[in-house]
């Protein structure tokens, strides 16, 4: 029974670890965490030792912190579509997310691309070359792709 | 090219880069390993940046000094090529040293820039290496989100990078060229023990 509990406690334990992480630059070094996403909570990490909430979602809902209110909602994420606030007026379309690529308002033009998300690295516009590399990431779910995209969204 | 040297502007960035592989060269215990003065088109920045690591490699540098010193000369490089000032026949002259200590890398850039630029430059290098760890990571985020809607965009992203990659303080220098023009370097040492 004693080992059951055990076995039990462990296996939670690692399920409790299992996050997806941002990294600034492409090495992934413990200093260079930025962002850890454990499940709907995404924290704001500044060193090694000290993480805050940053980012809540609810559905489809994305508020600062852990806060519900209607006027704590940065965006509305609905059919790749990221729109302002809790609105989901064609209006207030702020980005469009399409095959790991993040544009601006409703485009998908290459030259509105902000940024790309493709195998752990974040490149800056419509690129996959080291040299635009700004970013990387480790996901636990492919869910998680895009809390990393509106991550570093501007807002 | 010979025709360009002989412009004031050139042949003095050309001097500091020959000042600068002296002072290296001079200098008990360092070697330079890597070093370019002229132009620095993408293919050369590619050369360069797998010619480093392949040299870091064979030298028998872990693989986490390898990635820090890959990143810096990356950002390095890119700054250069997309803040660097041209001359008056329009050749963006720029310059590279990288030498090796038995517990270092020093990575020396240099490269022409506004002299309305040159404070605003200084204070910034200056403000960064004052920040520490969560308040560079903050200041990342806040340049990248403000850069997606800028034209050059990102500008100050690289240094950012070099200070947070090195983990120590850039040695940045600018000394006036002309009335319009100074010549600013950024040295970032490399701990190649860490």
């Amino acid at each position: 029974m004693t080992r059951l509990i055990l076995l039990i406690a462990l296996l939670s334990s690692f399920v409790s670890l299992a996050q997806s992480k941002v990294f600034i630059g492409i090495e992934k070094f413990p200093n260079d965490l930025i962002f850890e996403i454990k499940g709907e909570l995404i924290y704001r990490v500044s060193n090694p030792s000290i993480k805050s909430e940053y980012l809540f979602l609810d559905q489809d809902k994305v508020y600062f912190r852990d806060r519900k209110f209607f006027t704590d909602v940065k965006y509305t994420f609905k059919n790749n579509l990221i729109y302002k606030g809790t609105s989901t007026s064609s209006f207030d379309i702020l980005f469009t997310v399409k095959d790991g690529k993040v544009y601006k308002g409703d485009s998908t033009f290459s030259s509105d691309c902000l940024f790309t998300l493709s195998n752990g690295v974040i490149y800056k516009g419509d690129s996959s070359s080291a040299f635009d590399a700004i970013m990387s990431y480790e996901l636990q779910t492919p869910d998680d792709l895009i809390k990393v995209a509106m991550l570093i969204l501007p807002y | 090219m010979i025709q360009s040297l002989n412009t004031s502007i050139a042949s003095e960035i050309r001097n500091k880069y020959l000042n600068e592989l002296e002072l290296h060269a001079n200098e008990a215990g360092s070697s330079i390993v890597l070093n370019h003065f002229g132009e620095f088109s993408q293919d050369l920045i590619n050369g360069l940046s797998e010619s480093m690591e392949e040299l870091m490699i064979s030298n028998g540098d872990s693989k986490k000094t390898v990635k820090r010193v890959f990143s810096i000369l990356i950002e390095g490089l890119q700054n250069i090529r997309a803040h660097g000032e041209r001359d008056e026949e329009g050749h963006q002259f720029a310059f590279l040293v990288i030498a090796k200590t038995p517990n270092n890398y020093r990575i020396v850039f240099g490269n022409m820039i506004l002299e309305k630029e040159s404070q605003g430059l200084q204070k910034y290098i200056d403000k960064i290496n004052q920040l520490g760890l969560s308040e560079l990571k903050e200041l990342y985020m806040e340049i990248l989100n403000n850069s997606f809607f800028t034209r050059k965009g990102g500008a100050g992203l690289g240094f950012l990078t070099m200070r947070l990659k090195s983990e120590q303080l850039l040695n940045s220098n600018i000394q006036r060229l002309n009335e319009q023009n100074c010549f600013f370097t950024v040295e970032v040492m490399v701990n190649r023990n860490l």
